[in-house]
């Protein structure tokens, strides 16, 4: 409960930061932390944590986001669903590498699920303009790896939750 | 079979919830959310923007530079030329009478943080936090502490407000030129900062450096209030309309207050 809790706090100041430091920083720090972070949670904690967190995120970015209307909130509970399943099913090591695949799948989800809903929203005349990136998408995964990455050897480092406990295994003449 | 049961009830659920926001039914609920959340938004972007705001500064000095010595340039064209120094003399005036509107036209302004932005190619707009609840409507005019024409308010709920910035490819304003009291054409945005001044009857001699206001012909956006300076003027006499190249007197991507001037009639009754 406790670690739901601190999820939640987490992601009412991702979503902040999204809203109000992000758009002033130039292109090239483009750091979104809100999927990088989810990403995180998902491999090192379990999926309710993740909701927690990235859910309370994507609630300030539907408030308050100057871009158009791109229904986040909805986004985000679909991209994790898919992300977890990937995480369950085909990622399952739980290793820096996975954590990179996966950051690129909630990537290329989050991008195309924002272009695919921001355009219906156009068309249906709910937004004044058509959905554009917040950085180019190459700048973004490149952000998204590297706090990743060292979001991964950090979690690592600091809770040991990733290293191997590996016994050896008697031999013969031990026994 | 149950997996794909559970599939069809997701995708289900999602459909259902997009169409539940495309009918606005969220609209209530939403609206109670952001009075909540707002205080904080407005904490954290009191905290945090300005800070954001100068490293991104840091970040373009070198095209600040560059901007410099062009800047320089033009103020020693400018010294060098009586004809011009005439046209700095009609700005002065039109300084004049914008310093004036605030108390002769029937317009006083809110003013409001910037709490939020989405610049890019293809959009240019500014969330602040002032909404229905200040008596704001669509279409009106937003201007910095200077009085220099940004946009106009392009969508609005009950805290909070888009502002579609002039060099927003969707944004258009009706335009003319500092001391001459005639629509001249209408100002588009091109995206990445620019604006064009298009539709301008080739009978009209433009010139680079002249300043370009506001018409005054549209509801809610009073006139003299000044936009940028033309920088280029493009076409051939033999062309029915002219193409003039704009550089906004300020970036919209840096301010951090603005004001909306809203007319006196809408204002709260005491």
């Amino acid at each position: 409960m406790r670690q739901t809790i601190l999820a939640i706090i987490l992601g009412i100041l991702a979503g902040l930061w999204e809203i109000t430091v992000q758009p002033f920083l130039p292109a090239r720090l483009a750091i979104c932390p809100i999927l990088p972070i989810t990403i995180l949670y998902l491999v090192s904690q379990n999926a309710k944590n993740a909701y927690a967190f990235a859910l309370s995120g994507a609630v300030f970015l539907d408030l308050f986001s100057a871009r158009p209307f791109d229904a986040a909130l909805l986004r985000y509970a679909v991209i994790i669903a898919l992300l977890n399943f990937i995480a369950s099913r085909l990622l399952t090591n739980r290793s820096l590498y996975a954590a990179l695949g996966l950051t690129i799948a909630g990537r290329i989800l989050e991008q195309a699920s924002g272009w695919i809903i921001g355009t219906l929203f156009y068309w249906f005349g709910k937004s004044s303009a058509p959905w554009a990136a917040s950085a180019p998408f190459g700048w973004l995964l490149l952000c998204d790896v590297v706090f990743v990455s060292i979001g991964f050897v950090l979690l690592a480092r600091a809770s040991r939750q990733f290293h191997q406990s590996i016994s050896p295994a008697p031999h013969s003449w031990e026994t | 079979m149950l997996n794909t049961h559970r599939w069809f009830f997701v995708i289900g659920v999602v459909i259902a919830a997009l169409l539940m926001l495309l009918g606005g039914l969220f609209r209530p609920f939403s609206n109670l959310l952001q009075r909540a959340a707002l205080p904080l938004v407005r904490l954290a972007s009191a905290a945090f923007t300005p800070a954001a705001n100068s490293i991104s500064e840091l970040s373009s000095q070198k095209k600040k530079e560059a901007d410099l010595t062009d800047l320089e340039k033009r103020i020693s064209s400018l010294a060098l030329d009586y004809t011009k120094l005439q046209s700095l003399e009609e700005e002065n005036a039109s300084l004049r009478a914008q310093a004036k509107f605030l108390k002769t036209t029937g317009y006083d302004s809110v003013g409001a943080r910037v709490i939020s932005r989405k610049i890019d190619d293809q959009h240019a707009t500014l969330l602040i936090d002032r909404g229905l609840n200040d008596t704001l409507e669509i279409g009106e005019a937003v201007v910095t502490d200077n009085g220099i024409y940004i946009g106009k308010i392009s969508a609005i709920q009950e805290r909070i407000a888009t502002v579609l910035l002039t060099s927003d490819p969707s944004s258009r304003v009706a335009a003319a030129i500092a001391g001459q009291n005639k629509l001249i054409g209408v100002l588009e945005g091109r995206g990445t900062g620019a604006t064009v001044l298009t539709f301008i009857p080739s009978s009209e001699n433009l010139k680079r450096d002249q300043i370009v206001v506001t018409s005054g012909t549209e509801q809610k956006i009073p006139g003299h209030l000044p936009i940028g300076i033309i920088n280029d003027v493009q076409g051939k006499p033999t062309d029915p309309f002219l193409n003039a190249a704009v550089e906004p007197l300020l970036s919209g991507d840096r301010v951090l207050f603005v004001s909306v001037l809203r007319p006196t009639v809408l204002g709260p009754s005491l």
